[in-house]
């Protein structure tokens, strides 16, 4: 049976992974950041926190996973779609998976996202 | 176990094979400084480096990329290493965040696309964008002056 498709309230969560690449110096405190280039994807993948945990969302290459409310993104124009993926599919099955669609430029835009994106996983790094 | 004193001398460059690349001559990682190795391993990421579709850094950008930071770290007394990533088009992007400052530039073609941000109000900060050529590398040194000297003024052409 394929999975339902939902709308996702503004409050919930979404956790976007950061490929190891993407997790950059940061001297304001000598830690470190996600880089605003990890949100440019007109289809951006991220996991939502109903159906999966930070963990579930990190692969193997990735530094940290964050999250963002759903209304920062729509708050900047883009629109968050549940898109789970079904077990015949490639990366299946995942029932979280979802996509934030829509321009992510002017780079302000992308920058903008990945300062108020906070660290949830490891745990260690979560703030 | 091997002996150190008797390991061969590692050689100072090799013959780097790499599909897009096959010509490209590297030094020795032993040789290189972090920035360059940085730049070494950008060139060897393939399509689908992040587990999807992203492309593989082209030639072009990373060029640039060395030659406008290799550029700074020679004419600027305070430069500070950026962070060099890829970005999912292929492309680099250079970074350097401050307390209250933020500087990116990102490779588009012949030009940079340069984003500043003022972070003085945290609540409310101040984004600034250009598109400059690549080949106007002491206006592209003036945005790193913004950065590193708190410009009050944002440059312009």
């Amino acid at each position: 049976m394929a999975f339902a498709i939902e709308e996702i309230p503004d409050s919930d969560q979404l956790y976007l992974r950061v490929h190891r690449t993407h997790y950059v110096e940061d001297h304001s405190g000598g830690g470190k950041r996600a880089s605003s280039a990890c949100f440019d994807h007109n289809d951006l993948s991220v996991n939502w926190a109903k159906y999966a945990s930070p963990a579930q969302t990190a692969h193997a290459d990735s530094a940290v996973v964050v999250a963002l409310p759903t209304s920062t993104y729509r708050e900047v124009e883009q629109e968050v779609v549940h898109d789970p993926i079904e077990p015949y599919e490639k990366d299946g099955p995942n029932q979280a998976h979802s996509e934030v669609r829509g321009c992510k430029a002017p780079k302000s835009r992308r920058y903008a996202l990945s300062r108020k994106a906070k660290v949830v996983w490891p745990p260690h790094l979560a703030s | 176990m091997t002996d150190p004193e008797n390991k061969p001398p590692v050689p100072a460059t090799v013959t780097f094979h790499n599909k897009r690349n096959p010509t490209l001559e590297f030094r020795t990682a032993e040789h290189l400084d972090p920035r360059e190795k940085r730049f070494v391993y950008l060139s060897t990421l393939e399509t689908g480096w992040d587990g999807h579709a992203a492309r593989a850094p082209d030639s072009a950008p990373i060029n640039e990329a060395r030659k406008l930071v290799t550029r700074l770290a020679s004419t600027r007394s305070d430069f500070k290493e950026p962070a060099i990533v890829p970005t999912f088009n292929g492309s680099i992007q250079l970074e350097w965040h401050s307390a209250k400052r933020s500087l990116e530039f990102e490779f588009a073609g012949r030009t940079w696309d340069v984003l500043g941000v003022d972070n003085a109000k945290a609540m409310n900060p101040e984004f600034h964008e250009e598109t400059i050529s690549v080949e106007t590398p002491e206006f592209l040194e003036s945005f790193y002056s913004w950065f590193s000297k708190d410009l009050p003024e944002w440059p312009s052409q």
